[in-house]
């Protein structure tokens, strides 16, 4: 009887032992990939809020092809609670004043809606319409809605350089089976955690799209967001340019403009 | 029913500002105008029972004012439209969409104007959808302007509308020169309105949406005021016929809700009418499935089929009483937006059947194409006599003239009075109005509704461009 209760103990000392001196030598290649995310989530937070002018360019493998003109807000969640933003197109014309309206969750389904002002109806959009291209571009839904880190599981591969700046390779798996990806492979700068590259296999395994970002500008002297993001289709050869310009913080914007009523009259 | 003198209130808001002039000018200042122009050509496979031509052109002019004030807390949309048909006349017509202000607040807004207004879930038919007139001679899902001031409240329990509706707008209808029409035309200079309802009633509406739990969402409504739809009379006069539309009051509950999961969509709608006329039930329930991403392409596939039953049966005003409707719509998510769609109405009683076909496309980045078709299938036999004897026997046995109702005593009056002006022998001369009696048994005949169109099956192509 006594034997037990003295291996209990000792299996006791050696768990507190462990937490104590060796936190970081035992993280596993999950755990560290994991807390590469975290920490960039960790960085990114006490945004508030943020509004920006959106440009999309649609190209394909000469030339660009068409246009599309957006604003987009958002609001950083509190708590438990995602994310939300709203999203409302300038142009095409035949588009103007559609809008779409995204409440991130964390532990289930996003919830979407879509404005048609033709009908003036409100449309709630199935999440398994996720992978699907988002307005004929290169980016889906799911690339454009956002992502909380509870959306995948993750995997730290390697350190590289990426363009002269030291990368941690992090390769993430979606949790969720309606997601258009098997894995991504994303290189994040080790000084500030921002995501430079990513690289989108298909359900496949097959290399489906590579997003490089450019133009990093810090804002509030702590936020980092890029004026560019370049989506590559491999398998068309088409490819998407997304320019954000006017990008300000902290604008006072609520749950408020977040509803049904706020994505009717969004411009 | 409470009734005000608008126009007076109207004058009397505007004397009451002692400077109009700084009233209006946050709605001048700043906006920004867009325009567009629609030219719709029509074809029809066979030439009008009635004349009318087989070509049919429209332009469509719409433009757009929208301006913003006060941190964009107040918002003004002015929305002018006008549809020149080069056939109709009477399809030729101005209308305000829209002359819309909305003052947000922190948890409601207020939306004080002209403007149209979306209430359902279904796809075939929107049975809740109440608040708008339709405009019949503009084509589907179109609206009027409807005068309103309407109160939203955002709270925990959902979103809550209040709308009080000022004024009522009268469907619009084919001319006798236009195409899609009823064989007797339809009299829209010389309506008819019952004693609880006018032009200038003011009604009233609620409504409530919140969603249940992660998958359904659900709306419940309540409308008191004019029916837009309307009945119909006939002016009895063989060498004018006419349709007379007929307006009255109704109260109606309406209930809409939505089940979301994975592919899968299930939605229903149901109203219960109570008006002087008639109490009634209708209800529609839909299931849909939705294919993502069809064959590892950008192509989503979603099928749709919907219910249609009313209470009603062969009594309702619309064709759509007992009907099975199947769909299919193709997304191509590419980057002209392209859809393609295709409907088939059936009604299982009386053989019915119409198909439609829809396809939508961006050409350039200013220029949309919009092609759509519609044939009827089969629209069943009318049951016509041969002498106006036998006719008018029928139509005195039709339920649509119950015993009691107004218009049975008016057909016996009509029927009474041409006996007493020409003698019995009206009732077997074939020359004495004889066609005209036929088309009024025609649209007597409740049970087959699709012949109340003439042969129209047509194709449409419309180019709209953006400015």
């Amino acid at each position: 009887m006594s034997n037990m209760k003295n291996n209990k103990l000792f299996a006791f000392f050696i768990a507190c032992s462990i937490f104590a001196t060796a936190p970081v030598s035992a993280e596993t290649p999950e755990e560290k990939g994991y807390n590469v995310f975290k920490e960039a989530e960790d960085r990114d937070e006490g945004y508030t809020d943020n509004q920006a002018e959106m440009l999309m360019i649609l190209k394909n493998k000469q030339e660009a092809t068409s246009e599309r003109e957006m604003s987009v807000k958002s609001l950083e969640g509190k708590g438990d609670e995602g994310d939300m933003s709203l999203m409302v197109f300038l142009s095409p014309r035949d588009q103007k004043g559609t809008a779409l309206l995204t409440h991130q969750h964390t532990k289930r389904d996003d919830d979407q809606w879509l404005y048609l002002p033709a009908l003036k109806r409100v449309k709630k959009i199935a999440s398994s319409k996720k992978s699907g291209p988002f307005m004929g571009s290169e980016f889906s839904f799911e690339d454009i809605g956002g992502q909380s880190i509870e959306d995948y599981t993750y995997k730290y591969l390697k350190d590289e350089t990426y363009e002269g700046q030291d990368c941690f390779v992090v390769e993430s798996y979606p949790v969720d089976k309606n997601s258009g990806y098997t894995r991504v492979v994303s290189w994040v700068d080790k000084e500030h955690y921002r995501t430079l590259k990513s690289e989108f296999y298909d359900r496949k395994s097959s290399h489906l799209k590579t997003l490089t970002t450019d133009g990093f500008k810090q804002y509030e002297g702590k936020y980092w967001r890029p004026s560019e993001l370049l989506m590559v289709n491999h398998q068309t050869g088409r490819s998407t340019v997304l320019k954000q310009t006017n990008i300000e913080f902290k604008t006072g914007l609520s749950e408020s403009d977040f509803n049904k009523n706020s994505l009717k009259r969004a411009r | 029913m409470c009734k005000l003198p608008l126009g007076g209130l109207l004058v009397w808001l505007l004397m009451a500002s002692t400077n109009a002039n700084a009233v209006f000018e946050p709605f001048l200042e700043g906006g920004e105008w867009t325009a567009e122009t629609g030219v719709e050509y029509r074809y029809f496979r066979d030439p009008g029972e009635f004349g009318q031509t087989q070509n049919a052109l429209a332009l469509r002019l719409s433009a757009e004012y929208y301006t913003s004030w006060n941190d964009n807390l107040d918002l003004f949309t002015f929305r002018p439209y006008l549809l020149l048909d080069h056939q109709d006349p009477d399809r030729t017509h101005f209308d305000i969409r829209e002359a819309l202000w909305i003052h947000v607040g922190d948890d409601w807004e207020l939306r004080s104007g002209i403007t149209r207004v979306f209430w359902g879930k279904t796809e075939f038919i929107n049975l809740v959808d109440v608040i708008n007139q339709e405009d019949l001679v503009d084509g589907d899902d179109e609206k009027l302007g409807q005068p309103m001031i309407n109160l939203s409240l955002v709270h925990d329990w959902g979103i809550f509308d209040f709308y009080l509706l000022l004024g009522f707008r009268e469907r619009t209808f084919p001319g006798p020169d236009g195409r899609l029409r009823t064989p007797i035309p339809v009299d829209t200079d010389n309506p008819e309105y019952s004693r609880d309802a006018s032009q200038s009633d003011v009604d009233w509406a609620v409504r409530w949406q919140r969603p249940l739990n992660d998958y359904v969402e659900m709306g419940l409504s309540l409308f008191s005021g004019v029916d837009r739809e309307p009945w119909y009379s006939f002016n009895f006069d063989l060498d004018d016929p006419m349709l007379i539309p007929n307006y009255h009051h109704k109260d109606q509950l309406g209930i809409e809700l939505e089940y979301l999961y994975e592919g899968w969509a299930v939605k229903f709608e149901s109203i219960g009418v109570r008006s002087e006329r008639e109490h009634y039930w209708a209800a529609v329930v839909g299931v849909e499935y939705s294919f993502y991403g069809l064959f590892d392409s950008d192509l989503d596939f979603t099928l749709i089929s919907e219910f249609m039953k009313d209470s009603r049966d062969d009594l309702a005003p619309g064709y759509l009483e007992h009907d099975i409707g199947l769909g299919g719509r193709f997304t191509f998510n590419d980057e002209f937006d392209t859809t393609m769609q295709g409907g088939f109405l059936w009604d299982p009683d009386t053989e019915e059947k119409i198909l439609s076909f829809e396809f939508e496309r961006r050409l350039y980045s200013d220029l949309k194409l919009e092609v759509q078709a519609v044939t009827v299938l089969e629209r069943g036999t009318p049951q016509v006599d041969d002498t106006n004897a036998e006719i008018i026997s029928s139509l005195l046995q039709s339920q649509l003239f119950g015993n009691d109702s107004v218009s049975y005593n008016e057909v016996v009056d009509f029927i009474l009075g041409l006996i007493e002006e020409d003698g019995l022998e009206v009732l077997f001369d074939p020359n004495y109005g004889l066609d005209v009696l036929q088309q009024f048994q025609r649209l007597a005949d409740t049970s087959r509704k699709i012949n109340v169109i003439e042969s129209d099956d047509y194709v449409q192509v419309k180019l709209t461009y953006y400015y």
